[in-house]
């Protein structure tokens, strides 16, 4: 009896067996690689790499996987690390923010664990900018810090796990003779030794030795014309500590060195005093230096350099020639060959070296220059993800038929659609063919190199997908989403990384005046302009003006594009040409507009009267709309007529530091039903505007009452074609994170409220009535609007809902918390309709709330967290951003990607697999079942009619 | 002597009192004026007046008094004809002083406005303290038919026939807490009370299981010796 009931039993858990069958997890150690040293201890190793940006600090193994991992406050920035040779790894991160700036200083071990030995912190008044060098043998660290070379600051620090958050000894200068004017600490100086800092502007190198107090300076090697600039390179030795050494090089605009001139800075010893030029390396990026605790005084240096094809790694001797270089080579297009980082590591008597791309890849090279390691950090900085369909059978065998779709609606199509089905029966009897030749299933990851476009085929159920990805560092990937997120296509475009790096630096230093933060605000855009299966197209607008197209599948770049201006709005038409091509139109500044291709201008022209636009920007509270109405067919580029007209503005409340958000619907969403069937069959019908948008504005409030200022959260519904507001709702002390979901007829987003100290979810859901609406070209604001307040007890990394091919399956809301864990609640437990149950006479009665056979829960102010609604399990997702969307063949099925350190990907089935039979469905038996039921009914068949002859008879 | 100069302060009280009552009420007050352009939005021209004493509905005052001339009927039918826009611009003044403090503009295609016979809705939305966000304009008859200007519509439209709705902001929902936490305590309260209710006798309650037991047992004891009789007699 107890062993029925055991087996009836449902079991929401996960069996070992069943983790990774369809997800994968990628750990990042996070972009912009501050320093990698190799642990001292003798028996362990491990390389330490520390990265600036993401702050992080964490330990790879010799086979390049990550041996542990220490992820430091978000919002900081790592300035400096340095190994002790027993003690452990010291790092500084700084905190800045408009009113404060705040430096971690951390110790952890050297082992295999990584713990916290010792902690230190710092306030500093005002953002600063701030330099550091670590004393590692002395456990001494020293901050400087400060707003010019004028007024400097001096912090050191003693790192002692006996004396937690010892107060620093500071030192100040004041009014410096001869500093430098307009210089910035971070950008123009560097720290070199203990206690020597070194400043560049465009006629000089300054210098000053911090126990003197006095400037002096130098004059430049030598003059350079306009597209040239020197750039000061910190030399560290293979512990990431300074020992006296820096460079000056010289690179021209496309980042490519000429010169590097090697300085030292001299030592007390040494009277003579200043700096020392040494010696000019030619084409060297970077030098790192190797020392050996039997000679100080001699260390070797090591400089690479990038050639055509590839890079290039030499040693220089004491006569600073090249004594020794090796070089290695890759493809210079797939990954980039300009470097950011250079490390030496040194197991035993071995010597590896550590490269980190300007894509952020992370490499490592032997002393013979074969690549032992490398490491796609670019992938934990992900701004852009799309699932990319794969044609069902591979594109190799359909060459010359499908490559130029030119017409689409003739019978030629047809004739092409009859011929790819026939090949792809052909290429499927010939698979099974083979499969029982050989007689072994060949496995995916079996699949080498060669075969990789015959691989690229989509699975029956449509889980197969092409995973496009744009980094913030300019790359784009192209990964395999069943084989565990196999890189596929790489590309490396240094425009692309330098217009996105130069926006998101305006974006900050916006945001750094203004005092507060927005996250998550999209630099680039990227629009799948060619949905076809063989010839997919995706197009990358960066804000300047760049624009890349780029064939996922085959990996190739189709074309580029510099339109040299800034680009304030780019949308994507609903329109294809007969080419299958949806243009992109792009306004400029000055509201001009262009499209691109410049061919689909024509097919613009003859929807005109359907397209408006509308332009917001996250730091302003104005919002218009435009429209192109009056444009003409005229030659391109000749006349005034292609500015766009603007038809609508409206101006929110202006608020301090605010962050907008628009939140639009997924444009090719499919939406099954379009109403709800209530408990008295009725029909509550859905408002399903395409074009509603849901805007979030957030800020501080300046009011003239003496209340003082408060944060507020704005949100409003508005109309994107006519720019009407349909309904405005405010939340009083309320403030960031906001996370906001747009679907179909209901709007989710979650705040901070500052007066209860909590995450609050606000959920809407839009009805037109119990009357059918009008048909679509009216556009009247809802008529019912439901809005409700929830409690949630975590906070929020990311929110989105789940989207399937034709809607027809539950949707549930995915919630990616603080705690990494990710979160797929059924979107009933948002539902706000409850709100005016819960005034009415059937508050009570469960019967009430019963409604096309689905029963809605009573409402519990605080939303639960189900443990089995954790759909990652055990594999915590670190830092997500944001997650990412795709739908499958089956109805069933929704495919996630969750991006942010680490990278995650997955399947939900939000109502089970109600499409698709389970692995263990006995096949045989149905068949057996089946036959013999139709052979028992042929007999009886032959019996009945046997029967009925005999009783003839008779 | 006391109370006279307390008798005063009172009074200076009330009367500043009054003052700032007063002023937060013309505060409230807010006046929109209407600019209208046809074709082009450079060319306004001031169409009415709407003001707006508190944000209910009821209390809006609509002034448009000047009907259009010849030539701007002509411009709309015009523009109603060639797919053209007419384009309403509001300017929000605070009635405590004169300068303007928000801006909005808005559209509609001129055909429908022209079929609507110039009935037309204007939506203010407004935020929380009252100011203007921005506004709307639609008409009766959102969608254009090709079909009505061939017939010649000789009767003139020159005055607005406006509806104007005003959309307030209002502050978001908080989670209810308290509501939840009575009917807790009411499910809380309704259980302890049943169980208060719920006192009868063992018996009185579990009667209807125990009667056929007893009536089961009866007819097997009834049975059973005649059983054993003719068990007995063989």
């Amino acid at each position: 009896m107890s062993c029925a009931c055991e087996i009836l039993r449902i079991i929401y858990a996960l069996y070992e067996d069943q983790i990774h069958k369809w997800d994968w997890r990628q750990q990042f150690i996070g972009i912009d690689v501050d320093s990698c040293m190799r642990s001292n201890s003798e028996t362990k190793d491990l390389i330490f790499c520390t990265t600036g940006e993401t702050n992080v600090i964490s330990a790879i193994n010799r086979k390049g996987e990550i041996a542990w991992r220490n992820i430091q406050e978000e919002q900081g920035r790592l300035i400096g690390s340095s190994l002790h040779k027993t003690d452990g790894l010291i790092t500084v991160s700084l905190y800045k923010t408009k009113n404060g700036s705040k430096i971690f200083i951390r110790k952890w071990s050297q082992d295999d664990y990584g713990f916290l030995i010792a902690e230190n912190s710092h306030f500093l008044q005002g953002s600063q900018n701030c330099l550091v060098s670590i004393d590692a043998s002395k456990s001494l660290v020293n901050v400087l810090c400060g707003e010019s070379g004028s007024q400097l600051k001096k912090f050191q620090f003693l790192v002692n796990k006996d004396q937690p958050n010892a107060k620093p000894e500071e030192q100040e200068w004041t009014n410096l003779d001869g500093s430098p004017t307009d210089v910035n600490l971070e950008n123009d100086c560097i720290f070199v030794g203990v206690d020597n800092l070194v400043c560049l502007t465009s006629f000089s190198l300054h210098y000053i030795a911090l126990r003197d107090s006095r400037w002096s300076n130098q004059p430049l090697p030598e003059a350079l014309p306009g597209d040239k600039r020197y750039v000061l390179e910190r030399i560290l030795n293979q512990n990431g500590a300074d020992v006296g050494y820096f460079g000056l090089k010289i690179v021209r605009n496309t980042k490519e060195t000429e010169r590097f001139y090697l300085y030292k800075v001299a030592s007390d010893e040494d009277k003579s005093g200043g700096l020392q030029w040494l010696t000019t390396f030619p084409k060297i990026q970077k030098v790192s230096i190797l020392t050996s605790a039997n000679e100080p005084s001699h260390p070797q240096f090591y400089g690479v350099s990038s050639t055509k094809t590839g890079i290039e790694i030499s040693k220089f001797g004491l006569d600073w020639k090249v004594e020794k270089s090796v070089s290695t080579n890759f493809d210079c297009k797939s990954h980039a060959n300009s470097l950011h980082r250079f490390s030496i590591v040194q197991f035993g008597s071995e010597i590896e070296f550590i490269v980190t791309f300007d894509d952020q890849r992370l490499a490592s090279f032997d002393s013979k220059g074969n690549m032992k390691w490398s490491r796609e950090e670019g992938l934990s900085s992900i701004i852009w993800s799309q699932f990319v369909s794969l044609p069902y059978f591979s594109a190799s065998s359909a060459k010359h038929d499908f490559r130029s779709p030119n017409d689409f609606l003739s019978l030629s199509s047809f004739k092409n659609r009859i011929y790819s089905q026939f090949v792809s029966i052909q290429e499927y009897i010939i698979s099974l063919y083979e499969s029982f030749l050989t007689s072994e299933k060949k496995t995916l990851e079996a699949v080498d190199e060669e075969s990789r476009e015959k691989s690229l085929v989509s699975d029956v159920f449509g889980f197969h997908k092409l995973l496009f990805i744009v980094t913030k560092r300019g790359k784009l990937f192209v990964l395999d989403n069943v084989r565990n997120g196999k890189i596929i296509w790489t590309h490396f475009d240094a425009k692309l990384k330098d217009d996105i790096i130069e926006e998101q630096k305006r974006i900050d230093s916006i945001e750094m005046e203004r005092g507060r933060k927005c996250d998550k605000i999209p630099v680039i855009s990227v629009y799948l302009q060619r949905h076809n299966l063989f010839t997919p197209k995706v197009t990358i607008v960066s804000p300047k003006g760049y624009l890349i197209s780029y064939n996922p599948l085959e990996g190739r770049v189709e074309d580029s594009l510099d339109l040299n201006t800034r680009i304030k709005l780019s949308m994507l038409m609903h329109h294809a040409d007969d080419q299958g091509i949806k243009g992109i139109i792009l306004m400029n500044e000055a509201d001009k507009v262009t499209f691109y291709p410049e061919s689909t201008r024509e097919t613009f022209l003859s929807h005109k009267n359907n397209y408006y636009m509308l332009v917001s920007k996250q730091t302003s509270e104005q919002i218009s709309g435009y429209s192109l109405r009056h444009l003409q067919p005229t030659s391109p580029g000749s006349s005034h007529e292609d500015i766009a007209q603007r038809v609508w503005s409206l101006s929110l409340p202006t608020l301090i530091g605010s962050c907008l958000q628009v939140g639009w619907k997924e444009v090719d969403e499919h939406v099954h039903s379009q109403g709800k069937v209530l408990a008295d069959r009725a029909v509550l019908y859905k408002y399903l505007n395409p074009n509603l948008v849901a805007l979030i504005n957030r800020g501080e409030e300046s009011t003239d009452e003496e209340s003082g200022k408060i944060n507020v959260v704005q949100f409003y519904l508005l109309d994107a074609i006519t720019g009407s507001i349909y309904y405005s709702v405010v939340h009083r002390r309320a403030s960031d994170p906001v996370h906001l979901v747009h679907s179909e007829n209901f709007i989710i987003y979650s705040f901070y409220n500052e007066k209860q100290r909590r995450i609050e979810i606000s959920s809407l859901e839009l009805f037109e009535g119990k009357e059918m609406p009008p048909p679509p070209p009216v556009r009247t604001p809802p008529k019912i609007v439901e809005h409700l307040s929830f409690i949630f007890p975590t906070g929020i990394r990311a929110m989105r809902e789940t989207q399937t091919i034709r809607g027809i399956t539950n949707k549930h809301i995915l919630i990616a918390l603080t705690s990494g864990g990710i979160l797929s609640l059924p979107k009933i437990f948002f539902d706000p309709r409850r709100a005016s149950f819960a005034t009415s006479k059937y508050a009570s009665s469960a019967a009430a709330m019963e409604e096309g056979g689905v029963y809605l829960p009573p409402y519990i102010p605080e939303l639960p967290i189900p443990s089995e609604g954790i759909i990652n399990y055990n594999q915590s997702v670190a830092d997500v951003n944001h997650i990412y969307v795709g739908v499958s063949s089956l109805e069933s099925t929704c495919l996630l990607f969750i991006t942010g350190l680490d990278i995650y990907y997955t399947r939900v089935t939000p109502s089970k697999t109600f499409d698709i039979l389970k692995d263990d469905f006995d096949h045989l038996l149905i068949i057996i079942v089946l036959a013999a039921l139709l052979l028992f009914s042929i007999a009886t068949k032959y019996l009945a009619s046997r029967k009925t002859l005999n009783a003839a008879w008779k | 002597m006391y109370l006279n100069i307390v008798i005063f302060y009172l009074l200076i009280a009330l009367t500043k009192a009054q003052e700032v009552y007063q002023q937060t009420n013309l505060d409230k007050l807010l006046t929109i004026k209407l600019y209208h352009s046809i074709n082009s939005p450079d060319s306004y021209k001031l169409r009415g007046t709407i003001i707006i004493p508190s944000s209910k509905e009821k209390d809006l005052v609509i002034k448009q008094d000047k009907p259009l001339t010849d030539e701007e009927i002509n411009d709309l039918d015009k523009a109603a004809r060639n797919n053209g826009f007419y384009f309403l611009k509001a300017v929000a003044y605070k009635s405590t002083s004169e300068d303007q403090t928000k801006m909005a503009t808005s559209f509609i295609e001129a055909c429908s406005l022209v079929q609507s016979g110039l009935s037309d809705i204007i939506m203010i939305s407004l935020d929380y303290y009252g100011n203007l966000i921005g506004i709307s304009l639609t008409s009766t008859n959102p969608t254009c038919e090709s079909s009505y200007f061939s017939t010649d519509s000789s009767n003139k439209l020159d005055t607005f026939n406006t509806t104007v709705k005003l959309i307030s902001t209002t502050l978001g929902p908080v989670p209810d807490t308290l509501s939840y936490i009575q009917r807790m305590e009411q499910e809380k309260n309704e259980k302890l009370r049943g169980d208060k209710v719920d006192n009868r006798s063992f018996f009185g309650k579990y009667w209807m299981y125990i009667v056929p037991v007893v009536i089961f047992v009866l007819i097997s004891n009834l049975a059973s010796p005649e059983g054993m009789e003719q068990a007995a007699a063989r």
